[in-house]
């Protein structure tokens, strides 16, 4: 039973990760918004996931080199959420480049993911229980 | 995973860091006009300087190839309290108790414009912080209705 | 033993046995016409055929909302409802036809 809501059962706990990691990061950022020469951190995840299921605007990731890339998600259940520092954007005078309405409107949509995921993750287990319950 | 309560302490650490700016803030306003002070000479303002604050892990499994992960990131903080070394600034006005023969008094080098843009800056971003507070709480909301109904 | 190719003298007949083929021999008739009566085996299948697109519908779905490909939450909220509702249906249809099978087995004895 302990494979069974892991990320082989589906997508969804890896994306409920990725928000939950995402928002963290917001955290971080939006509490050094003004922390001289503090760069703002991203979580990438979707482009990914995109990536693995094949249709990431014609720029699939093509493993030319095993060394390229390390755990490199051979099937769509391996994806995982990355934290990347963004550095070269433009700054203010202290070195700092935060811009926190953006930081607050990504928080907002990131919530947003959060919880529909976890209601799809809901409706997932409740199916699985009307199968399981309604045997007789 | 402590992803909640850590996450919220990060925000409450942004919040403690905002709120000493805003004391700041109000001590350099209020003695924009101080010509006298304890140490003698005209007030200085003052400036807090933050810093993030990183955790040391213990051994948990990096989420990039740069080894961060979330549970090493600890918000912010105010590293110190310091003074702005810029000049003072001379005020022509010989009536003044504290005019130099010249009739010049010197000034506390704060700019009360300045310093309002600040306070609002500062409330801007104490206010995103309960933001972010709000948003880890909807995420705790959100993971406890799993599979309920 | 007779083929039951009289049906008349089988009609008349009080041998039991006569009776007995008469029946088995009108039901493999009927089911030879086929088209028209039901067959509950079709249904079931038909029933779980469906009720598996809406699953694989409502999975594809999740990937792609967690992919980031939907960007309209009611749409995959109404998928996967829909599959919950279908499954639901499916597994009701099948309870029934069971609780009705096992109601038949218990009247033949």
């Amino acid at each position: 039973m302990n494979g069974f809501f892991n990320s082989n059962f589906s997508t969804l706990p890896a994306a409920l990760d990725a928000a939950s990691t995402r928002n963290t990061i917001i955290a971080q950022n939006i509490a050094n918004a003004e922390t001289p020469g503090y760069k703002r951190k991203e979580v990438d995840f979707e482009t990914y996931l995109q990536q693995a299921m094949g249709d990431g605007d014609g720029l699939e990731l093509k493993k030319t080199n095993d060394k390229h890339f390390q755990k490199y998600p051979s099937t769509i259940r391996d994806v995982e959420a990355r934290i990347r520092t963004v550095s070269n954007t433009r700054i203010t005078n202290d070195g700092n480049n935060v811009d926190i309405d953006q930081q607050e409107a990504l928080l907002a949509a990131n919530t947003i993911r959060y919880q529909t995921l976890s209601r799809l993750m809901s409706m997932t287990i409740a199916r699985y229980n009307t199968v399981i319950k309604g045997v007789r | 995973m402590l992803d909640i309560f850590s996450t919220m302490n990060i925000s409450a650490s942004g919040m403690t860091a905002q709120r000493m700016r805003l004391d700041v803030i109000a001590d350099n306003i209020a003695n924009a006009e101080t010509t006298r002070t304890d140490e003698g000479g005209p007030y200085r303002r003052k400036n807090v300087v933050f810093q993030e604050v990183l955790n040391k892990a213990m051994g948990v499994r990096g989420l990039s190839t740069n080894t961060l992960a979330t549970d090493q990131l600890g918000g912010v903080h105010v590293d110190s309290i310091v003074e702005d070394q810029r000049p003072f600034k001379l005020v022509y006005d010989p009536a003044h108790p504290d005019a130099n023969e010249e009739g010049y008094v010197q000034m506390p080098n704060v700019n009360v414009l300045r310093e309002m843009i600040d306070l609002i800056n500062a409330q801007r971003s104490y206010e995103a912080n309960v933001s972010s507070i709000n948003a880890t709480k909807a995420f705790a909301s959100a993971a406890l209705g799993i599979g309920k109904g | 033993m007779s083929n039951g190719i009289d049906p008349i003298s089988n009609l008349t007949s009080l041998d039991p046995i006569k009776r007995l083929e008469r029946i088995q021999n009108t039901q493999v008739s009927q089911v030879k016409k086929g088209e028209a009566e039901p067959d509950f085996q079709k249904i079931l299948n038909d029933a779980i055929k469906g009720v598996n697109v809406q699953q694989k519908d409502a999975i594809q779905a999740e990937d792609d909302f967690a992919a980031g490909k939907i960007s309209n939450i009611h749409d995959v909220i109404i998928r996967a409802e829909k599959a919950a509702m279908s499954l639901t249906m499916t597994m009701e249809v099948r309870n029934k036809i069971v609780d009705a099978y096992k109601e038949i087995m218990r009247m033949q004895l």
